[in-house]
């Protein structure tokens, strides 16, 4: 009888070991080869550096991988490559459990506030010292900079620029007389509300509830932002805060020009414009390789202009957002790290992204690149030096919290909905908002 | 041969008088407790206290725990979000548990009626949405309500009625979750019902026979009253499941719109997962943990005083 | 008066039969759509005109979205989910019984306060324990394990209460009689009590397996990469890829991870009454 119930034991025990033993006990996130090598071994012997990065973003850290291994003979270098939905969720709980820790990490401005005021990614003491600042555009440089601590390093700038339908915008043009696109927003309005009564279709489509289009697009060339100057109170529910929801607002809802989109309920934007739905849409550059491979059958239809909100005569002043390369506190191999990402900034290598990835690039000295002379077939004209050139107007955005922005953006819903007037919506968000430290 | 046997029986049963027999049978019940109690400790209990001990802190996962005291209850008291998730997980709970119990007793009450090969099959169809999967169950409703391809606008415009927002308009997205959550718990309910129902012996429907009773007395008089316990059981389970309900809603309309139908649940997710401010969120579990405590406490203290009559 | 009662039960029942066509008309959506062809699915027909397996196939040979293909690897989710639900259910089973043993049928000290211990978290929801179970998991490195999805569900007080309940109506002469024949407790359990449990345990077993199936918390919260999915997991997230549709190959999905369950439902179902019957729920 003793037995049998030994047996039994052994067989529990067994199958608990069997089940955690047959776990492909897998910690980090794609597929697993080597760890990251951590020990102190002295140069020359074998180390890793991983580096994470999205979907266009990791494919240009494949393409100039072999070079730094070159570079640094004894060291590998592990990419892994994610898509970009599931990333912010993969970064951040990674980051928190301390397992699986890459050594570099691409951010997205839209979380990277959290990581960087958490502590999160470590101070780049030697940003300022082995890389010339002048080299980078002052935007991308101070997008990932807080309290006088340089956090990440600018890979591309990203700002809203207007897409629009060519055809239909100059032929309403022509009939208004104008010359080139608006740049006030007086003008834009008369051009949108042309352009509505020749199509019977929406001349624009903005984003519903989307904080950082709002923030970029309108908040900021308004003169608004997040926090004031001295990082102590909340100033996003200002006069010039007001004044730029309600012109979001305005444009749905009185002029009746623009067409509030939802990716979750309304889908893919791209099917609209393809569809003929919409006559313009308000996005990031890289929208560029989107609507090009989305709408192939639209090619020579479409330009590009800067966003013309904002005071008058001061065109484009959208803020700007782009991802960056961090080192997170935990990772094992900083200083290899860091010789990364200083590898990554060369004008070869920036070109390189500008080339895979179709962002411009925060290095200016990388612009010299005939890539961003070249006439994207698409859009018929070089959109890289088109976009280069605007960015040096660019302020950076002031990175949020993943709470504020979803605040914010929830304000912007209620606002545009008539649930709560302008005012209403972002004193709410406000008063929700936790307290500054 | 029998004396033997005979002998060797006192024998056996004067050994069990023994010390060592009875120090055996006392140790007994401990390796059969062990495993369970093992798992109990590391699995449920230290996470309990753990998180009794993060809702007075701050913790980003990340960094320090920071020590805060009453700081998370009284951000909590003032947090619109907090008493919003609360409202609607009130209105959920309430909505759905006395409807949907009142529904499965009907179906059930019904079902005795019906001929046994034909109710058992019955039976089977109204069990199916209980056993599927919530993440199944959410996707196909999601698919229905669609605003522009769904069955229910498709149905709406063929009758030649105007499409409704099922899941985007503040007004209609609590309700069309409610409508799922009923259809999903209709058949457990009447299940269990019909379980209670079947134990009310015959006697008593006999008595009340004698007495005169008819369909509808014999439903308030006798089956109701003693169906009590059944009841108090489906409604402290349904509370149970219906306050801390995350996924139904969470997979049709993520809380939207605007927090129309989100959950206190999925602010305790949102909080923990999404902003990464895991004291606060464990205070929010706390008071969580305390509302279902006292309302199935609530309810079984209610249900038995009417039962005891 | 025999007459009329069948009359009203056949009457009712026809009642009842159309109202169940109705009310199981999402499954009929979901069987229907899984059939649907891409171009189909948006038009807002219930039944395809030209039925085809594409849905199905995408599960298994991938999908063409753009200019690349997206394996969606299905295979592996149910793989997974059996992993987990065979090895959690012989755990739990196991020890539920062997605990409700313990608490049916000996007195030990601290016997009454675990009890109510038990019983009381059993009140207290998974969010209770769902930030420090996480945070003990990527203490322990268990995030994205198997061990991490069984290891929990193991822990099940209601199953415990469910089988002692059941346990305590088993005579105490039986096991007294095999004390005597010299059987140890152990042998008492496996020999006399389980078997005598078993359509209390087959209940139990019925429940666990459809709660540790249809779980999507828990996995929601450990699991961190596809290749860990579950079934309900995978289903949820082939909503994340924008501008694809997949509402198709999710019913299609769908449809294969509830055939078990239903199966399951139909074999088992007299089972299930007599289970919730046998004073299992008595308060």
């Amino acid at each position: 009888m003793k037995i049998k119930f030994l047996l039994l034991t052994t067989l529990v025990i067994a199958s608990m070991i069997l089940a955690t033993g047959c776990a492909p006990a897998v910690t980090q996130p794609s597929a697993p080869t080597e760890a990251p090598g951590a020990t102190e071994a002295p140069a020359g012997e074998n180390r890793t550096v991983t580096v994470w990065g999205f979907v266009w973003t990791a494919d240009w850290l494949d393409a100039i991988a072999p070079g730094f291994e070159a570079e640094h003979p004894g060291v590998k270098v592990k990419v892994e490559r994610f898509e970009y939905d599931p990333y912010q969720e993969m970064v951040l709980t990674t980051l928190a459990s301390g397992q699986g820790v890459p050594d570099v990490v691409t951010l997205d401005p839209m979380w990277a506030g959290d990581l960087i005021r958490g502590g999160t990614v470590l101070p780049l003491d030697k940003a300022t010292t082995e890389l010339d600042v002048a080299d980078f555009v002052p935007a991308g440089w101070n997008l990932y900079a807080w309290q006088g601590v340089q956090y990440g390093i600018p890979l591309d700038l990203d700002f809203q620029l207007v897409f629009y339908r060519k055809d239909v915008y100059d032929k309403a043009m022509a009939t208004l007389g104008m010359t080139e696109f608006p740049t006030t927003i007086e003008d834009f309005r008369t051009l949108a509300t042309e352009v509505t009564k020749e199509t019977g279709k929406p001349a624009l489509l903005l984003s519903q509830g989307d904080y950082y289009s709002w923030y970029q697009s309108f908040l900021a060339p308004m003169g608004g932002n997040l926090i004031n100057e001295q990082g102590t109170e909340y100033i996003f529910n200002n006069d010039k805060a007001v004044e730029a929801l309600q012109l979001y607002s305005d444009l749905a809802n009185v002029d009746k020009t623009a067409k509030l989109w939802s990716t979750d309920v309304d889908g893919d934007a791209t099917v609209a414009l393809k569809g003929g739905d919409a006559m313009a849409i308000l996005n990031g550059s890289w929208y560029a390789t989107e609507i090009a491979s989305g709408a192939p059958e639209m090619q020579g239809q479409w330009a590009i202009a800067p966003v013309p909100f904002g005071p008058e005569g001061r065109p484009n002043d959208a803020a700007t957002g782009g991802a960056c390369l961090s080192i997170p506190t935990q990772a094992k191999e900083p200083d290899l790290a860091w010789e990364f990402i200083k590898y990554s900034m060369t004008p070869e290598n920036q070109a390189e992204y500008f080339r895979i990835v179709a962002g411009v690039p925060s290095l200016k000295t990388s612009w010299t690149d005939p890539a961003l002379d070249e006439v994207n077939d698409f859009f018929g004209v070089p959109i890289g030096r088109s976009v280069a050139d605007w960015s040096l107007r660019a302020a950076p955005m002031q990175l949020p919290s993943l709470e504020v922005a979803d605040l914010i953006g929830e304000a912007i819903t209620k606002a545009t909905t008539g649930e709560s007037t302008a005012q209403e919506a972002l004193d709410e968000a406000a008063n929700a908002a936790p307290p500054l430290k | 041969m029998a004396v033997q046997d005979a002998v060797h029986k006192q024998k056996e049963i004067q050994e069990y008088d023994t010390h060592w027999y009875r120090l055996k049978e006392r140790l007994a019940p401990y390796p059969f407790i062990a495993p369970f109690f093992v798992a109990f400790l590391v699995f449920q209990l230290l996470p309990i206290a753990f998180s009794i001990f993060l809702s007075f802190a701050e913790w980003n996962g990340m960094g320090a725990i920071e020590f805060l005291g009453l700081k998370n209850f009284s951000v909590m008291f003032q947090d619109p979000k907090f008493w919003n998730a609360l409202k609607i997980t009130f209105y959920i709970t309430a909505f759905c548990t006395i409807v949907g119990t009142a529904g499965a007793t009907l179906l059930a009450v019904l079902l005795e009626k019906v001929e046994d090969w034909l109710a058992s099959i019955l039976r089977v169809f109204f069990f199916l949405p209980s056993v599927t999967s919530v993440v199944v169950i959410g996707y196909i409703w999601k698919q229905l309500y669609s605003s522009d391809y769904g069955f229910f606008n498709t149905l709406l415009m063929g009758l030649g009625l105007p499409p409704q927002q099922w899941l985007t308009d503040s007004t209609l997205a609590l309700p069309a979750l409610l409508v799922m959550l009923i259809w999903a718990g209709l058949g457990w309910d009447s299940l269990i019902i019909t379980a209670g129902l079947r134990s009310i012996p015959d006697e008593v429907y006999d008595a009340g026979k004698v007495d005169g009773t008819n369909g509808w007395t014999e439903f308030w008089y006798i089956t109701l009253p003693l169906l009590q316990p059944t009841l108090l059981f489906v409604l402290v389970t349904g509370v149970i499941f219906l306050w801390g309900i995350f996924a139904q809603p969470s997979i049709l309309t993520g809380g939207g719109p605007l927090r129309h139908t989100q959950t206190i649940a999925m602010y305790l997710y949102d909080v923990g997962f999404r902003y990464h401010k895991f004291g606060y969120a464990s205070a929010i579990a706390m008071i969580l943990s305390l509302i279902m405590f006292i309302s199935s406490y609530l309810n079984f203290r209610f249900v038995k005083s009417e039962a005891e009559y | 008066m025999n007459r009329r009662r069948k009359i009203l039960g056949y009457g009712i029942g026809g009642f009842l039969f159309l109202f169940a066509m109705l009310y199981l008309f999402p499954y009929v959506w979901m069987t229907s759509m899984s059939f649907k062809a891409d171009a189909e699915i948006f038009s807002g027909k219930v039944f395809p005109e030209h039925p085809t397996l594409e849905q199905y196939q995408r599960l298994f040979s991938g999908y063409q979205f753009k200019d690349i293909t997206l394996t969606i690897p299905y295979l592996t989710y149910y793989k997974n989910t059996i992993i987990v639900t065979v090895f959690s259910m012989a755990l739990v089973l196991f020890f539920d019984a062997m605990a409700a043993y313990g608490f049916a049928k000996f007195n030990f000290p601290g016997k009454t306060i675990l009890f109510w211990l038990m019983i009381g978290t059993m009140l207290l929801p998974v969010y209770s324990t769902l930030i420090p179970s996480f945070w003990l998991f990527s203490v322990l490195k268990w995030i994205n394990t198997y061990r991490a999805l069984i290891l929990p569900g193991v822990v099940d007080a209601y199953g415990i209460f469910l089988l002692k309940q059941y346990m305590e109506t088993i005579p105490n002469e039986l096991l007294d009689a095999a004390k005597v024949d010299g059987a140890g407790a152990f042998r008492r359990f496996w020999q006399i009590v389980v078997p005598l449990s078993r359509p209390a345990i087959a209940t139990l077993a019925i429940f666990r397996f459809l709660f540790i199936w249809n779980d999507y918390l828990w996995p929601l919260v450990i699991i961190r990469d596809d290749t860990m999915y579950t079934l309900t997991l995978g289903i949820a997230n082939m909503q994340l890829r924008q501008g694809m549709v997949v509402w198709g190959s999710q019913m299609a999905a769908s449809v294969l991870a509830t055939l078990p369950v239903l199966i399951l439902v139909l074999v088992m179902q007299k089972q299930f009454l007599r289970g919730l019957t046998a004073g299992a729920f008595k308060a």
